[in-house]
């Protein structure tokens, strides 16, 4: 291994690869109570003997898969003589394959232990809807989002006010110490790369924004009032939370595209572009923690708890407790069943077109390392 | 408001919907002129066919309860008293007859009976009761 693949391995293999398994071992923390691996249960039977005892299996299942997955990469690197990157690469897919596995087969020992215990017998199952959805009612000013707009035409502004007066030789690629490896020719072309990935991007974290304030919230019907709130300040908070993403993206390709302009007057861009790249993780974690899905872990003033009732069983929707695929269903985006985020409704045309395309990139990626 | 839903009763969907609405306009929870979901929001909140929540608003509509502007949706009525008529005293008739009549054979006396209905009278639009 050269200085470089340590390096690389330090700042992104280990990482990525510690990442996915601690993901693994939180994601049932992260859950709503009202979810055992994905099968919808009265809430009262979250805390049972039997939830934990599942609970202690996927951790079984999750531990053998992991040495399973890092055992296999570096058995598969050493047969085909991958370098250090394809060996991450298949670390990674098979690290979430077992996360995958050993949620799938959780899953379906919960789905059998909830008919076998009978827990929803004598529970009405409530879908509970609010009537007032206008966009105002998560009370955040989407105006906002002209800030990172405006840090697109400042940038623009600059290159063209600034064009003649630049270097014909621009940089166009670095490496982990900071020497030019790639010098692009200046034209129109070369420096409208990075603002129009701004401009992308602003326009990509409007629109997920949009998609968050519309997208389905799930209330609970134990505590329909506070239920509803929490799902308020948890859209409230992931639409700021996406705002301080793109504004510190756009800062950070801002201050990439001037550095290669050499008016930042730093030697190594490297530490710089590194906590720029982390800053922005730092409220998703802390959201992540303060708030659950659908503000599960929002803490407000508890009312009285309706006893009796539990969210409607939806399991039947959810193909191995993953994918969505409810063709009456004219939502595009679902919070998804593990785990905290969204995702697409594959019943939905769009939904469909958009898990296909993700499978063939998915298998395209996987296929890389073996091709190299 | 929030409504409250149930896939598995024998009421259907739309009912539900249509049901819940016109007792939250009557409890004040929705006031005159307030906008509800679309039909697309409606549905996919609720994760139904967007037809079921086109019918209970078409029923609503028909009933006089709510009105759909082409600009702005789905809109509670503003002018919800002026529909008192003879007609649909005559519905009320027709819908009363049977729970009266299962009230009576069940043994709940008329006194229990018109408590009921003066409770419901209470708690609809803060209590002031016409």
């Amino acid at each position: 291994m050269n200085q470089e693949e340590i390096y690389m391995m330090l700042v992104s293999s280990v990482p990525t690869a510690l990442l996915i398994i601690g993901i693994g071992y939180a994601l049932p923390a992260f859950s709503r109570k009202s979810l055992l691996f994905g099968a919808s249960i009265p809430e009262e039977v979250s805390g049972s003997k039997e939830a934990k005892m599942l609970k202690g299996l996927y951790f079984k299942y999750l531990s053998i898969g992991n040495v399973i997955s890092l055992a296999g990469a570096y058995l598969l690197g050493n047969i085909f003589s991958m370098e250090i990157v394809s060996i991450s690469m298949i670390a990674t897919f098979l690290l979430i394959g077992a996360l995958t596995l050993a949620y799938y087969l959780v899953h379906m020992r919960a789905r059998k232990m909830k008919q076998e215990q009978g827990w929803k017998v004598g529970k009405k199952q409530i879908i509970v809807v609010n009537t007032i959805r206008k966009e105002s009612s998560t009370t955040f000013n989407f105006s906002w989002f002209w800030l990172p707009a405006l840090m697109v035409v400042f940038t623009i502004a600059i290159i063209v006010i600034a064009y003649p007066t630049l270097p014909e030789q621009i940089p166009g690629n670095y490496d982990f110490s900071g020497n030019v490896t790639r010098y692009d020719e200046k034209s129109p072309i070369t420096l409208s790369i990075l603002p129009l990935t701004m401009l992308g991007m602003t326009v990509m974290f409007y629109f997920i924004s949009k998609m968050i304030v519309k997208v389905k919230e799930n209330i609970n019907p134990k505590q329909p009032e506070i239920s509803a709130k929490k799902n308020r300040i948890a859209k409230y908070r992931w639409v700021v939370c996406i705002l301080f993403f793109a504004v510190t993206m756009n800062l950070f390709i801002m201050l990439m595209q001037f550095h290669t302009f050499g008016w930042l007057g730093i030697k190594n861009i490297t530490p710089l572009a590194l906590a720029l790249s982390i800053l922005p993780i730092i409220p998703v974690i802390y959201i992540v923690f303060i708030t659950g899905q659908s503000g599960s872990r929002v803490k407000i003033k508890e009312e009285q708890e309706v006893e009796g009732v539990m969210y409607s069983d939806d399991d039947d929707q959810w193909i191995m407790g993953m994918i969505y695929y409810n063709k009456n269903d004219p939502s595009l985006w679902i919070e998804k069943r593990f785990g905290i985020g969204w995702t697409v409704n594959a019943g939905h045309p769009i939904g469909m077109g958009i898990c296909v395309v993700s499978a063939i990139l998915l298998l395209g990626m996987l296929a890389i390392p073996f091709m190299l | 408001m929030l409504l409250q839903l149930e896939l598995e009763s024998n009421i259907p969907i739309y009912k539900q919907i249509a049901n819940q609405i016109i007792v939250g306009i009557a409890k004040g929870e929705l006031t005159e002129g307030e906008e509800l979901p679309s039909v697309r929001q409606m549905a996919s909140d609720i994760g139904i066919n967007m037809h079921t929540v086109n019918k209970a608003y078409s029923n609503l509509k028909q009933a006089g309860w709510v009105i759909i502007h082409r600009k702005k949706g789905v809109l509670i009525c503003t002018s919800l008293k002026s529909q008192v008529d003879n007609h649909f005293v005559e519905i009320l008739r027709d819908s009363l007859e049977v729970s009266i009549a299962e009230a009576f054979l069940k043994g709940v006396t008329k006194d229990e009976f018109t408590k009921l209905i003066e409770e419901k009278y209470a708690e609809y639009r803060g209590g002031n009761s016409q």
